[in-house]
């Protein structure tokens, strides 16, 4: 078995323009800040280019729920139901379904300071699949906190 | 394979699994109407809902005195069910079976698609961008769940290894925790694993929904012709998933397979034909190709999750020449979100154990386009699915998720003795 893994930084704050992989996901424009991000990331980690069904399994750690996305439904009025949509953490993972033409299991896990052994988890997941199934596994996370230079990160692992 | 050694749960009709199973047997729907005024934030009144009857459910500014807060809610129905389980399981074992349990490796799953973002996310009404700083919808309640679980355990005198998760996967989250222990059990080196599954009802959830114009304005009528929508509903369940089985209770249940997938459609609807809810199904079979005697489908109401539903149901009957009754929870107990697939399991469980089939009692003509067989009103014992007579049967539960994640289990009981 071999690892790859694959690092994307952003400003959330950055307007962003027509991205140049808006073809491969519904009314792109109206993502909100995470699933923009992710397909930004496996684009430029040009996952796109490769096989559809690059990975077997999928399992994607995120922190803090979908509080962004909450909070810009909540601000709205009259509610918007585009807006609701975004609102659950399984949702960016769905997103990324689109942008790969993907389809498969996926385990979304919530990394807090108790629940910190989500990537532990994912991890003897992705080592035990494919040594019993030969099974390849593609573990994204994701995190809502910004960094030292107000920049999101995104990280990607795959096991093959 | 894995046992289920303990299951409980809290919903609309009261605490326990008895009084959710008589709602469900006598036909009754445990919804009311919103009451509004017990919510600081207003929402558009109108729809029903299946709240637990208590007076903790609410963040009103001028009642915060007098109400628990959605995190501390949450917490006192986990310290509740969790009591209730240490009380079960000390009854069942003995001392050196107690210490024997503590030793061995045990996964505790907390799914929940919100966990308690109602206490907060209003205040960021103003400025979305400061919720980056906000506090993480679970975190309260699972570090609350891991001091809870370690010390109550650590009295029965044993070293315990228990590891926390959070899965948070729409409707599907109690599916894809199942088949997360499942994993667990099998491909890891766990021996136990708990699934504690919940949604809270407030205005966030209410308002959403009411958004999306899924919500029913009569009652909640799954797969008939004039369905309107879904109606809310909260619920608190319990589950202890194990390699061996420790409940020494007769009748046993077990999960011989859970599978799911997803498809990269649209967010909110599922395919028409019901494709990702198909192919799990079909890894379901492959896993174990027991057939199910009956089936506890998701059976929101709305019209396309219950078309696509359909679709799979009847395809995958079809192509294993099955015709066994389908039926459902959520025309009685509302739509409990992270709970409901959990929820539905204990009700498969204790159909096969008590053979007797519960209807979807507020339907009352089925959608024309339907070919699959429902258990309808009026046709509680009919039963025409079940062999009475033999001691082993199986129920398949399926559910979707927004975000098109699908997922199927199906669930065996072998009874000690059949009375008839």
């Amino acid at each position: 078995m071999s690892t790859q893994s694959f690092s994307f930084s952003f400003d959330p704050f950055k307007k962003i323009d027509e991205p140049l992989w808006k073809d491969r996901v519904d009314r792109w424009y109206q993502l909100d800040e995470t699933s923009m991000a992710v397909c930004s990331a496996l684009f430029e980690w040009n996952l796109q280019q490769r096989s559809t069904q690059l990975f077997d399994q999928f399992i994607y750690i995120s922190d803090f729920g979908s509080n962004l996305a909450d909070a810009e439904f909540v601000a709205q009025s009259p509610s918007s139901p585009s807006r609701f949509v975004y609102t659950l953490p399984s949702i960016a993972p769905a997103v990324i379904n689109q942008f790969l033409a993907w389809s498969g299991p996926v385990y979304c896990l919530n990394q807090t300071p108790v629940s910190a052994s989500a990537w532990q988890w994912a991890e003897n997941l992705a080592i035990s699949s494919f040594n019993k199934k030969g099974l390849r596994t593609f573990i994204l996370v994701c995190s809502l906190r910004l960094n030292a230079t107000k920049q999101r990160l995104i990280k990607g692992y795959l096991y093959e | 394979m894995m046992k289920i050694s303990y299951a409980d749960c809290w919903t609309a009709a009261g605490l326990g699994s008895e009084i959710f199973m008589s709602g469900l047997y006598n036909g009754k729907d445990h919804s009311c109407f919103v009451e509004a005024d017990q919510w600081s934030r207003l929402v558009p009144v109108g729809g029903k809902i299946c709240q637990i009857q208590s007076p903790l459910s609410t963040t009103s500014e001028e009642n915060k005195t007098k109400f628990l807060t959605y995190s501390e809610m949450q917490k006192k129905y986990f310290q509740i069910l969790w009591q209730r389980f240490l009380h079960h399981l000390q009854s069942q074992l003995t001392k050196t079976e107690q210490a024997r349990f503590t030793s061995e490796k045990i996964l505790f799953l907390l799914a929940s698609t919100k966990g308690s973002v109602e206490d907060y996310i209003w205040d960021f009404q103003a400025d979305p961008q400061k919720s980056r700083q906000a506090p993480d919808p679970f975190e309260g309640l699972v570090s609350f769940m891991d001091e809870q679980v370690k010390s109550s355990l650590a009295e029965w005198g044993a070293p315990i290894t228990v590891d926390f998760q959070v899965v948070s996967q729409a409707c599907a989250s109690s599916h894809l925790a199942i088949e997360m222990a499942h994993l667990s059990l099998h491909n890891m080196d766990y021996d136990h694993a708990f699934v504690f599954a919940l949604d809270s009802l407030g205005p966030f959830v209410y308002q959403g929904f009411h958004s999306l114009k899924v919500l029913s304005t009569t009652v909640n009528r799954p797969f008939a012709a004039d369905r309107d929508g879904l109606q809310l509903g909260e619920a608190y369940t319990l589950h202890l998933f194990s390699k061996k089985d420790i409940s020494k209770q007769s009748n046993s249940c077990q999960i011989l397979a859970v599978a799911s997938e997803t498809e990269g459609g649209s967010v909110t609807r599922p395919s028409r034909d019901g494709g990702s809810l198909l192919r799990a199904l079909f890894k379901v079979h492959q896993q174990a190709s027991v057939k199910p005697d009956f089936w506890v489908a998701h059976g929101t109401g709305t019209l396309f999750n219950d078309l696509a539903e359909e679709k799979a149901i009847r395809i995958f009957q079809k192509e294993l020449n099955l015709s066994v009754p389908v039926t459902g929870t959520k025309w009685s107990i509302g739509h409990c979100l992270g709970a409901s697939g959990a929820l539905d399991l204990i009700a498969a469980c204790a159909v096969l154990k008590n053979r007797k089939l519960f209807s979807l009692a507020q339907t009352q003509k089925l959608d024309p386009q339907f070919e699959t067989k429902f258990q309808l009103n009026g046709s509680v014992n009919a039963n025409e699915g079940f062999n009475l007579q033999s001691k082993v049967q199986a129920a398949m539960v399926t559910s979707l998720g927004f975000g098109g994640v699908h997922a199927a289990l199906l669930v065996q009981c072998k009874l000690d003795r059949v009375d008839d």
